[in-house]
């Protein structure tokens, strides 16, 4: 590819992302764009965290569509997103929050949201792109552990006697 | 490395390397007798291990297929996983998290103190206090455990400054953050600790005690040991005499094996011992190897179980340094008057944000569960580990129809918990809200353990042959030359985590096993 058409499609893909956060679809891809928007709503609103960004979660849709490549998982996928188009009125992904949430409510215990639930338990919360947001600092090892890096920082309570 | 011949029927076989088996293996070995012991996991390097959750995770937990049945968290919230052990050189010495304390001594007369108990079949050990109490200082001179043979404790880290405050303000007085097999400084070859955490996931730096780095590089030393990983036994073989004359195994290449033994120990954890006898079953031993009593796989205790985290307004950082900091020891007494038989330890624990998002909620979602994991660097956690009450129709049987990748059948871990074990939960919730409330917490979060990692019981001692598998060496009481070695001979659970009466009672055995045979009686 040249330079200039590099800069250019980078330049229409960055433009995309900040007018609509959506999945970057690919030729073969099993899901459309539509369904992958569902899929990014959902996944938010089921650990939804407003500090973060739509990346994580998004990454988490690219394991979702990934493992759509088999034919079983992705009539799951697309039988959930029915079901939750068909629980009210109008497209789920347009509604409110609140009503986005009642209606996974009445689906959770359903093996589509029990699936999607757990890979974006694993995909989003395993991601150490997370961490910092919650505090969470990862691996430590090559860091020389917490010894000279605040074990023992806190300091709003007495300290034990040994 | 050494090398034994397969047909070579003078060495003692030891099956797994955790705590139990690569104690009694270095022990037999420094006393000069060849060992091979034989390891189903693959053997890491310390530098193998991750600072990360589900890689540390998915690298060492033992993962072969195993059905939970019961009313035990466990059968709803992990029905094809309800052990969280480590299958790998160094059993689950891996991952513990080096807490060394000793059984109290009523605690070894569990009938005695606590009297018959409906629906329990608490038994006393057929071995006291006071007979463990010299191997319980060796052990803890072999493990480097804090506050013992001068060793000096850890400096005090976040996590446990939470327990210590709140546990003062209300009224404890044994709050300790000694007794780690975690080196505070350099000794016995293993470095100090750094306060890294991950302590679950495999110690980089060696500090954490593990026969991984320990107990099997120093047989190895000797000359007198032969480690084989990656060797999944299939079963215990016996001679017209009924007594073990050796081991099938299926080795690193799938090729089966058998190696010829003198004596036989088993160390699978309290899963796969059982299984492993029950699977060797024969025209002699038709309810399985050293059966006759009818006890193997029953009797199975885990430990009550359950975690507690606080809220607090300033943070906390749970996660620098020791995973499990300090203990409580206060509600360890006997003490019926708190409508409940045996006691349990109050412990400081921390997990992991992908750990907490995992087990904080088996079900959570949703803005109630994300605004909980919103205050992971606010949190503090205790944990529960109380003595559970054995119950005969506990335990581990096999599957009827179903075969794992060896071809043996997938083991059924059934528990019906008693009801001693909810008041004691119960009654820590209780004891846990007040001690983080007292620490300043403003909002309590209660957390169901379902994986249970302090397996116990399944082999129990005895001393009539009758009512239990092995005597108070564990030696089978129908197989003289097979032990168990592992945490399965433990006749009840006691309040205390399992590791050191583990290690205690495999350099014993070690020893009664070389008077023995140097007395040919083996």
């Amino acid at each position: 590819m040249k330079r200039r058409s590099f800069l250019a499609s980078s330049s229409v893909l960055t433009i995309a992302a900040l007018a609509l956060p959506i999945y970057p679809a690919r030729a073969n891809d099993p899901l459309t764009e539509a369904q992958a928007a569902v899929l990014l709503r959902l996944v938010r609103d089921i650990f939804p965290h407003d500090a973060l960004k739509d990346e994580p979660y998004l990454a988490v849709v690219e394991q979702l569509a990934s493992a759509a490549a088999d034919p079983d998982f992705l009539q799951l996928l697309r039988e959930g997103m029915s079901a939750l188009d068909g629980a009210g009125e109008g497209a789920w992904i347009n509604r409110s929050e609140v009503d986005r949430v009642a209606v996974l409510k009445e689906m959770e215990a359903t093996p589509f949201f029990i699936t999607v639930r757990v890979s974006t338990l694993f995909g989003l919360y395993g991601n150490p792109a997370i961490w910092s947001t919650f505090g969470y600092e990862g691996a430590s090892y090559e860091q020389g552990g917490y010894l000279f890096r605040g074990f023992d920082d806190l300091d709003w309570l007495s300290e034990p006697l040994s | 490395m050494t090398e034994f011949d397969k047909t070579d029927d003078s060495v003692v076989v030891v099956i797994g390397s955790g705590a139990g088996g690569a104690t009694v293996a270095h022990e037999l070995c420094e006393k000069g007798i060849k060992v091979v012991v034989l390891e189903a996991g693959p053997r890491f390097t310390i530098d193998d291990f991750h600072n990360n959750e589900l890689a540390a995770y998915q690298q060492l937990t033992w993962t072969d297929k195993r059905y939970a049945t019961g009313d035990w968290p466990a059968a709803t919230l992990a029905p094809e996983g309800p052990n969280w052990i480590v299958k790998a050189v160094g059993g689950s010495t891996v991952h513990w998290n080096g807490l060394s304390f000793r059984a109290q001594p009523h605690e070894f007369k569990a009938l005695t103190t606590y009297g018959e108990v409906d629906g329990a079949s608490l038994a006393d050990w057929p071995v006291t206090y006071d007979e463990l109490d010299p191997y319980y200082s060796r052990a803890e001179d072999k493990m480097g455990v804090t506050g013992t043979h001068g060793i000096k404790r850890h400096p005090a880290n976040n996590n446990y400054k939470v327990l210590y405050n709140g546990a003062q303000r209300i009224g404890y007085t044994q709050i300790s953050n000694a007794r780690q097999a975690i080196n505070s400084e350099f000794r016995d070859g293993r470095s100090a600790c750094i306060q890294m955490g991950f302590c679950n996931q495999g110690c980089k730096m060696g500090a954490k005690w593990s026969t991984l780095y320990s107990e099997i590089p120093k047989a190895e030393e000797t000359g007198n040991l032969d480690l084989r990983s990656g060797c999944m036994v299939l079963r215990i073989e016996h001679d017209k005499a009924g007594k073990a004359s050796g081991v099938v195994y299926v080795d690193a290449e799938g090729v089966e094996q058998r190696q010829s033994a003198r004596v036989v120990c088993v160390a699978g954890n309290s899963i796969e011992t059982p299984r492993l006898l029950l699977n060797s079953h024969s025209s002699l031993f038709p309810d399985g190897l050293a059966n006759s009593s009818g006890e193997v796989g029953r009797n199975y205790t885990r430990h009550v179980g359950a975690i507690v985290f606080g809220e607090f307004d300033k943070p906390v950082n749970m996660h620098r340094g020791i995973t499990v900091p300090g203990t409580v020891f206060d509600e360890a007494r006997f003490d019926p008057s708190r409508g409940f038989a045996g006691g349990y330890l109050i412990e400081a624990v921390s997990l992991g944000l992908t750990n907490l998002a995992v087990v904080g909620d088996a079900f959570g979602w949703g803005r109630g569960y994300t605004s909980f994991l919103e205050k992971y660097d606010h949190l503090a956690g205790v944990l529960l580990n109380g003595e559970d009450m054995p119950r005969s129709q506990n335990g581990v049987s096999l599957h009827d129809t179903e075969l794992d990748q060896y071809g043996l059948p997938v083991p059924v871990i059934h528990v019906e918990e008693h009801q001693n074990d909810h008041a004691m939960s119960a009654h820590f919730k209780g004891q846990a809200e007040a001690l983080l409330d007292a620490a300043g917490s403003n909002k309590n979060h209660h957390v169901i353990t379902a994986a249970a990692t302090h397996n116990m019981g399944t082999c129990r001692m005895s001393a009539a042959a009758d009512k239990g598998v092995v005597n108070g060496f564990g030696q089978t009481h129908d197989v003289k030359n097979l032990f168990v070695s592992d945490g399965s001979q433990f006749t009840t659970a006691t309040a205390e985590n399992p590791t050191l009466t583990i290690v205690a009672l495999a350099i014993r055995q070690a020893d009664h096993i070389a008077a023995r045979m140097s007395a040919k009686e083996l």
